[in-house]
């Protein structure tokens, strides 16, 4: 038994040692004392395990069981048993001398010892029997799922620390009880309890029962370890800090309307009285929709994201109405993370509220935009089409993009012109929403890559010409190319919509035909069939551009037309099951941009994909075969409603929990120890079968972290350009720095938005250089983490740059969708200066590069033609002296290659700061 | 030869950008290699390393101006892509050069016409999309070369003193910084009648040239001939049917594991060289004075090597 005090008390915070903050009413001797006559009854006599069990279940324990299996058994016994409602007793020799009902009506929680005269879990929250339950559920998952895969679950259980709040509430809490007063003190209870805060400490428990009702599963009070206190002193002293942690039940936690009972037809007028004394002036009589009359709680939200907020407005309004304690008095820091997702409110004004332009925003709005747009295509691919009709029908439209997922960071925003021309420049972009169109498949493509490509823009231009004749308003385009200027093989045509909504849209087809061509390319078959093996592979395949080119088209053949679409099919399925899932990402996702790494499957833009991160998030949510319990959730919600209950309170019910699981999985994830990865079962069973697992090109991977999931073996596709092992590690090291701001913030409870902040902010002492943006041409400036809000709503009135000037002029009032002049500057100097530095950018509005030099260039090195690199004779008389003999040495060039930058960005750059590092 | 740095038998040439960066570009004469498949005129071509990523062949051209007319510039980094299509970017590049230098359009014609005159039918021509004069930028520390229009003016340059750092000369025909991307964004976007006639061309081309190539292959009887409605037509004639080709070949197994076809097929040469005696006695005479003549060579080479390792005491 020593083993379950250990877990129990050392690890999961229910004893007294250590920092951090333990459950309330809840000493592990306590706890544990039973347990050690759990077991040593049950070892006596057979009978009495059927007790515990109180079921009639079978014996779970007998003579011969190992010393894990009885630590099993017990974690089994307090995960399953529900301690509320069915008492339990030891037996005793001469049977009980009380019964069970007297010892419920005035304990919560009863759990008689053999002795017949001691209620050992007197004074026990409920809410902390629970909590007791899921974590050691917790354990049992940890145990269960270790023996399947090869792994010693002996550290996780016994080693790691499993106290931290954030990973295990939904919501939690930091409420200063120095000003409580409760509003009906009551005397025996204070008595009972033993001291006042004890009192206050239970009541608040019940107040909160009853008003979260069954919003939540669990309430737990806790409150910091006591200190240790001298012999002297009587009376412990005790911390007037609290943490409420709560545990949502994602059905119902943001329901926005309380029923009450209903005074016309209800007999029993004590209730609507009680209703009215708990609920003050929030109490409103209201008559529904299905004709009841009832008193009721209304929760006013005005959008979404404040509806994630009413459980944190109950709590705060309870403790005020009954305890007094003020606003100022119950903290939490959930509004800071809303408010990272949020756009300033000089530009969102023109959105929502009164003065908004009545444009429609957010998800909804965005998916009704793609599907006009998808119905515009199709209806041209039909006979409708009449002489602008498409010569193939379009099989299947697929979205692929963030914005049709609820994952991306900030809800999408059209950008209809009457908006555009009150926003000022910096603020004006307008995020392409990518999808992918399919056609019909048909034996007259040619058989040629490059002809392919340039059907691709027949197609493309046939499309955009019959869009803009048919949808009045909608502007459509073809773009050629890419910035980086590639092969005519690669595979760059896009379709440009903007409609007059102000979604703007861009648009690929999918020939699969390109992938069987490609691949002939890559393993040299272009002439020979199939069945036939080339043997002198060596000689040819290795040289030759096509060859190089082939493989980067393969590799993002696979990425854009294969994976994307399941990826996106799979994440919003995700999103729908799990209502915090979406918003743990967006957080994840914002966080990974405040530290200037986030964006680019493609390898063009930072080091994190966004996909990546949807994957790392959805590791939380998703367990073996989520998608088949989804269904069957369905089907026998009241069977097994428990069980179902009991496995959802492990997944995070916010977004808020979900962001610290992923802290806490990062800090610690160790990418190359098992070479495997981590595996996402993000796929279930059924949406793969008779799926063809697509190749993956994986030799020109860079990335270390291996995110596997059901159709990507390797797992790392979204990984392939990054992170690679320098920037793998510099994401353990800030997830370390957040982890502990995190903490910090749960034991101090820093007030509201200010100190959710510091977490997103990004410390820049580390780069060599720092490059300073144009913040008025920047046009997302007004995402930036921390916008200078006068930047942002002065501009019109302001006198104006030349540089705004000059772009203003080139816009000439036209919306260019996704054009972003930071981000193409970056990619341009990201792929110039490749083997030269590291170069770091927010992609939301950052208005700062960094620039960490490739530290073994600054070591002289032998001259050499292909260098790649800007380099310069090393000036240093002593270094010549040595080397003068054999070659002569060079080094890099920092401020030749700084001037390039400036060059590049003329317009853009504002100044270069080169950090002097000792 | 002059006062200028020398590093590794590289002129150095600094170049300021501005006053407190200066940038290196390393310049030395080409010498043409001869498995290099491209080989530039040797005794007019420069060979520059380190090369600013963002230059352009204008840029380059201003910066050589004082030395001499340069023909053209090569960026090694696309050379290769140049020379793919060139019948694509000819008509882009001869409006770069034809202002600055004729000579050049001169050489290039006749090669061009040359080339069309072997073609017996005129290849349609593909309609380029429209393009802005944009800055492209490669890679840093690219090579390039630059090839001077006589030898006189590489002489001229090797013999000028290159210790004054120069300022760069960014023309301002190309755009850079925000123009550039505010350019790069509408090029990419061109109207949509040039992205189909461009479109439309192009595929004429192929279609030009699947024709052609089907005209050179064995298969002489063409392809299948495919309806509208993607039926395909089967005529008489032949076992296998004509729509494939006329005949079915069979692979051997060797074939099949090596991709290699068997040496049957090589002409063994039909006249005897050892038929009569006196093609013998011929044959073994020659042998031996190749004998002779290969051992008073190895001799000689010896003699040398004896003489250069002779001690020599200063």
């Amino acid at each position: 038994m020593p083993l379950l005090y250990f877990v129990v008390g050392k690890s999961e915070g229910y004893g007294e040692s250590g920092e951090g903050v333990s459950v309330q009413g809840s000493t592990v001797r306590d706890l544990v004392a039973p347990f050690e006559i759990l077991v040593w009854v049950d070892e006596e006599t057979t009978s009495a395990g059927r007790k515990f069990g109180g079921r009639g279940k079978k014996k779970q324990l007998g003579k011969g069981l190992s010393s894990y299996q009885l630590f099993r058994a017990a974690l089994d016994f307090l995960a399953k048993h529900d301690f509320e409602n069915e008492p339990v007793f030891v037996k005793a020799e001469g049977g009980h001398r009380y019964t069970s009902d007297e010892y419920s009506s005035t304990h919560d929680v009863v759990f008689v010892d053999s002795s017949s005269t001691v209620n050992l879990l007197a004074g026990v929250h409920p809410g902390s029997m629970k909590l007791l339950g899921i974590d050691a559920r917790r354990t049992l998952e940890t145990l269960n799922s270790s023996s399947a895969s090869s792994g010693d679950p002996f550290p996780e259980v016994f080693l790691s620390d499993h106290r931290d709040l954030q990973t295990r509430f939904d919501l939690v809490i930091h409420v200063d009880l120095s000003t409580a007063k409760p509003r009906s003190p009551n005397y025996h209870e204070t008595l009972d309890s033993g001291s006042a805060s004890n009192a206050t400490l239970s009541s608040i428990s019940s107040v909160l029962t009853q008003a979260l009702g069954d919003r939540v599963r669990v309430i737990a009070i806790l409150h910091p370890t006591p200190n240790t206190r001298p012999l002297s002193q009587a009376h412990p002293s005790t911390s007037h800090i609290i943490h409420i942690g709560l545990i949502y039940n994602p059905v119902h936690a943001w329901r926005q309307v309380d029923h009450g009972p209903n005074p016309a037809s209800d007999p029993d007028p004590v209730a609507v009285e009680q209703f009215r004394e708990f609920w003050g002036d929030k109490a409103e009589l209201r008559r529904f929709k299905d004709g009841s009359i009832v008193e009721s709680v209304v929760w006013d939200v005005k959008t979404i994201d404040e509806k994630t907020l009413i459980p944190r407005r109950i709590v705060a309004f309870v403790l005020k109405r009954h305890f007094g304690i003020g606003e100022e008095g119950v903290r939490g820091w959930q509004e800071g993370f809303d408010g990272v997702l949020r756009l300033p409110e000089s530009v969102s004004r023109f959105y929502v509220g009164e003065n908004g332009l009545g444009v429609g925003v957010g998800f909804k709005a965005a998916l009704g935009a793609f599907d006009g747009v998808v119905k515009a295509i199709k209806v041209l691919s039909s006979d409708e089409g009449g002489n602008d009709a498409l010569p193939l029908s379009v099989m299947n439209i697929s979205p692929t993009s963030e914005f049709l997922r609820y994952t991306s960071v900030f809800s999408p925003v059209p950008l209809p012109d009457s908006i555009a021309s009150v926003l000022s420049m910096n603020t004006r972009y307008l995020n392409p929403i990518e999808f992918v169109i399919e056609f019909e498949r048909s034996s007259r493509w040619p058989d040629d890559l490059r002809a392919v490509q340039k059907v691709k823009l027949a197609f493309l231009e046939k499309i955009a010409r019959g869009l803009m004749g048919r949808v009045p308003g909608l502007r459509a385009a073809v773009i050629v190319g890419d910035a980086a200027g590639t092969d005519d093989m690669n595979d760059v045509a896009r379709l440009e919509i903007v409609t007059e909504e102000g979604w703007a849209f861009v648009g690929r087809i999918w020939h699969d035909r390109e992938a069987v061509l490609l691949d002939r390319i890559i393993n040299n078959t272009a002439s020979t069939l199939p069945h036939v093996t080339r043997k002198d592979k060596s000689q040819s395949q290795r040289q030759g551009k096509d060859y190089h080119t082939a493989i980067q088209a393969r590799e993002s053949y696979t990425r854009l037309y294969i994976h994307a679409p399941m990826h996106h099919r799979a994440i919003a399925k995700l999103c729908h099951h799990f209502p915090a899932f979406a918003g743990t990402v967006r957080i994840a996702k914002r966080w990974f941009a405040a530290h200037w790494l986030l964006g680019g499957a493609d390898g063009g833009g930072g080091y994190v994909s966004e996909e990546a991160v949807e994957l790392l998030c959805a590791k939380f949510f998703v367990k073996e075969g989520w998608e088949a319990e989804m269904d069957r959730d369905i089907e026998e919600e009241e069977k097994d409603a428990e069980k179902i209950e009991q496995r959802k309170m492990v997944v995070p019910g916010s977004k808020e929990r979900g962001f610290a699981s992923l802290i806490q999985f990062i800090k610690e994830w160790n990418w190359d120890e098992q070479g495997e990865g981590i595996f996402v079962p993000l796929y279930g069973s059924s949406s793969i079968l008779g799926l063809k697992q697509p190749k993956a090109v994986s030799s020109m991977s860079t990335g270390v972290w291996k995110i596997r999931t059901a159709m990507d073996e390797e797992g790392c596709i979204w990984t392939m350009f990054g992170p690679d092992a320098i920037i793998a590690r510099r994401v353990r090291a800030l997830a370390q720095a957040t982890w502990g701001c995190l903490k910090g913030m749960e034991m101090n409870g820093m007030s509201g938005g200010g100190s959710v902040l510091t977490i997103f902010d990004h410390p820049t002492d580390d780069y060599n250089v720092i490059i300073d943006l144009d913040r008025t041409i920047l046009s997302r400036y007004h995402q930036n983490i921390a916008p200078d809000v006068s930047q942002l709503s002065q501009l019109l009135r302001r006198k104006k740059s030349s540089n705004e000037d000059e772009l203003a002029a080139a816009l000439g009032g036209k919306i260019r969708p996704g054009f972003d002049p930071a981000m193409l500057l970056y990619k341009d100097l990201k792929r110039v200066y490749q083997d030269t530095f590291r170069i770091f950018h927010d992609p939301f509005g950052g208005d700062r590069f960094g620039i960490v030099w490739d530290p073994s260039l600054k070591q002289p090195r032998p001259f050499r033609v292909l260098g790649s690199f800007s380099f310069c004779v090393t000036s240093s008389a002593e270094a010549k002296g040595k080397k003068s003999k054999d070659k002569d040495s060079v080094v890099l060039n920092e401020q030749g290659v700084l001037g390039e930058i400036e060059r590049m960005g003329r317009g853009i750059i504002n100044g270069i700061t080169i950090n002097v590092q000792e | 030869m002059s006062s200028s740095t020398l590093i590794n038998g590289f002129t150095v040439i600094p170049i300021s950008y501005s006053s407190s960066s200066i940038h290196y570009i390393y310049a030395r004469a080409h010498v043409s290699n001869k498995k290099a498949p491209n080989s530039w005129p040797s005794g007019r071509t420069l060979f520059l390393v380190n090369a600013p990523p963002d230059a352009t062949e204008r840029d380059l051209i201003l910066l050589l101006k004082p030395y001499g007319t340069v023909e053209k510039v090569i960026f090694d980094s696309d050379s290769a892509v140049e020379d793919a299509d060139e019948e694509d970017s000819d008509s882009e590049d001869g409006e770069e050069e034809g202002g600055v230098h004729n000579h050049g359009d001169e050489e290039s014609q006749p090669r061009k016409r040359q080339k069309l005159t072997m073609k017996k039918v005129e290849p349609p021509k593909v309609l380029p999309l429209p393009s802005m004069p944009l800055r492209k930028l490669r890679k840093t520390g690219q090579t390039a070369h630059v090839v001077f229009l006589d030898t006189s003016s590489l002489d001229r340059f090797f013999s000028a003193s290159h210790t004054k750092p120069r300022s760069w000369p960014n023309s301002s025909e190309e755009p850079s910084g925000l123009s550039h991307y505010l350019a790069l964004s509408d090029s990419l976007r061109p109207p949509l009648d040039a992205v189909r006639q461009h479109a439309n061309s192009a595929m004429d081309l192929y279609e030009f040239e699947l024709a052609k190539s089907k005209r050179q292959s064995k298969y002489k009887k063409g392809e299948a001939i495919v309806d509208e409605d993607g039926f395909t037509l089967v005529t008489r004639g032949g076992a296998y049917g004509q729509t494939v080709g006329g005949g079915v070949a069979v692979a051997t197994k060797k074939f099949q594991e090596t991709g290699e076809t068997s040496e049957r097929t090589k002409k063994h040469s039909k006249e005897k060289t050892s038929f009569y005696a006196f093609q013998k006695a011929e044959k073994q005479r020659n042998e031996l004075l190749q004998l002779k003549k290969n051992w008073e060579l190895d001799k000689a080479k010896v003699e040398k090597l004896k003489a250069s390792r002779r001690f020599n005491p200063y």
